[in-house]
């Protein structure tokens, strides 16, 4: 008799409201809703998170893009500045030609006379440049030749301490 | 009635339990006869009477009673609130409608199975509730109306008809008035656990309750509106009438039946709604079901225990029917 002329639908409502069983699955239900809180809370926290490394992403990258751009008509320059950096053991390694003449010329004492001179390079480096490479001599040889008019002192000795106090490269 | 999780999810109810309904436990049963003469209503818990309340269909927001104008009135509480306050119950009541129904509003007839077109009860049912003139062939009613099936016993029957049962009992009552009461006891946030009407209760009763050993009885249910026969056999119904003439009639008619039915021994019983009156009364022969009569039969009276304390003994065939109703029911 139970249920009697009642329909269907309000038998289920009865049924899921009140049956033992459908009780257990109703309090399963609002357990696992429970626990979907902290699980959505994280999701959300998670998402901003992203979110936020999502925007700080595209600044960077458009700070990148600017900064590839600022540095286009620098490269140029950057590459001509290498190259002269190239240049530099070179350089550096150069001897004053000019200078060693003129100390020489300035040196010569006045009882002597200077019959030749001959400068030469020796162990050659070789330096890359652009194009190929460089032979840079690590070391130098000056041969000096000349006349000393007898009686009238040690002339070579006075020319080496005046060149030496001319103070010329490499002299130290 | 199949339930799936599907439908349990689709019709959750979430509201329900957040309310608190997880911790709810079962309420008290009301079991309320409806009548357009009298109405009554008896308090269960636990299959015990608590309370028991006359005319309760003039209090305020009662429930509809068919043929009665319901008239609106605004009240403070709820119907149930007032009831299971006078009774000193507590909880979400659940509800048991017995309806008195008149003659139009009830179909309750026997019907062999050999005459049935349909195979099985659920073809059954659903030719019912297309159109009942496919079962019944004459059939003139408008209203839409509810239906179920029982066999001999009044048990609810389902499946194909086979050999299982040789009669069925179709019973019918008007689907507007179940809809007014399932909405009334939604608005009483109760519980509804049946719509049993009077004839339906009082057969189902008897059978369960009154042994007629191999002798005939014949059930005279004098309800509000018709005079009810039922022939029952071995505890099996065979035979239903109504009857809107006098009383003289129907008494006249029973040894009539007694002969086409073969039955030397036969007896009868009369159950009424009310006391029947002494004119009535003088025409009436058998066993009336009342008083005495059904405190021997249910082997104890309905007690229930007044606002004041003292205990109160009811032996009228309404508050046994309920009692027995809620018994059977929950």
């Amino acid at each position: 008799m139970r249920y009697l002329f009642v329909s269907p639908e309000k038998v289920s409502q009865d049924q899921y409201r009140h049956a033992p069983i459908f009780r257990l699955a109703g309090v399963v239900l609002l357990i696992g809703l429970v626990l979907q809180v902290p699980l959505l809370f994280l999701g959300v926290l998670s998402w901003k998170q992203f979110q936020d490394r999502n925007a700080e992403q595209t600044s960077l990258r458009i700070e990148l893009g600017e900064l590839h751009k600022a540095d286009i008509p620098l490269r140029e320059t950057r590459q001509k500045l290498s190259q002269i950096r190239q240049w530099e053991p070179i350089l550096n390694n150069r001897i004053p030609i000019s200078s060693l003449l003129n100390a020489i010329q300035v040196s010569i004492p006045q009882n002597a006379v200077l019959d030749t001179i001959s400068i030469e390079a020796e162990q050659f480096d070789h330096l890359p440049v652009l194009g190929g490479t460089y032979r840079v001599p690590r070391d130098y040889r000056v041969v000096l030749q000349g006349l000393e008019r007898s009686g009238q002192g040690d002339g070579s000795q006075a020319f080496s301490d005046a060149l030496q106090m001319r103070n010329l490269p490499g002299n130290g | 009635m199949g339930y799936s999780l599907i439908g349990y999810l689709k019709n959750l109810p979430l509201a329900y339990y957040l309310k608190g309904g997880f911790t709810q436990m079962r309420g008290p049963t009301i079991s309320l006869f409806l009548s357009s003469q009298q109405s009554a209503a008896l308090v269960c818990r636990g299959h015990r009477a608590q309370g028991f309340e006359l005319q309760i269909a003039n209090l305020p927001d009662a429930p509809p009673v068919i043929g009665m104008d319901s008239g609106i009135a605004a009240a403070s509480r709820s119907f149930s609130q007032k009831l299971l306050t006078r009774t000193r119950a507590r909880g979400v009541p659940r509800f048991i409608f017995v309806p008195d129904l008149a003659a139009s509003d009830l179909y309750c007839n026997v019907h062999s199975v050999a005459n049935l077109r349909e195979l099985s009860i659920e073809n059954l049912l659903e030719s019912l509730n297309e159109d009942p003139r496919q079962v019944f062939g004459s059939w003139d009613e408008s209203r839409k109306f509810r239906w179920e099936v029982f066999d001999s016993q009044l048990e609810r029957v389902r499946g194909a008809f086979e050999k299982r049962f040789q009669e069925v009992i179709i019973v019918g009552i008007p689907a507007d008035y179940c809809e007014q009461l399932e909405i009334w006891t939604e608005a009483q946030r109760a519980t509804l656990l049946g719509i049993i009407p009077l004839s339906l209760a009082c057969l189902k009763w008897f059978c369960s309750s009154i042994p007629i050993g191999r002798k005939t009885a014949f059930l005279l249910l004098m309800c509000s509106h018709a005079v009810l026969l039922a022939v029952v056999q071995n505890q099996k119904i065979i035979l239903f009438r109504e009857y809107t003439d006098d009383m003289a009639f129907v008494c006249h008619e029973i040894p009539l039946l007694a002969s086409e039915l073969r039955s030397d021994e036969y007896e009868t019983y009369v159950w009424a709604s009310h006391p029947v009156g002494e004119d009535i009364a003088v025409a009436l022969t058998g066993t009336e079901l009342t008083g005495e009569v059904l405190r021997q039969i249910n082997g104890q009276a309905v007690v229930v225990r007044k606002s004041d304390g003292t205990k109160l003994e009811l032996n009228s065939p309404i508050p046994h029917l309920l009692l027995w109703l809620e018994n059977s029911v929950v």
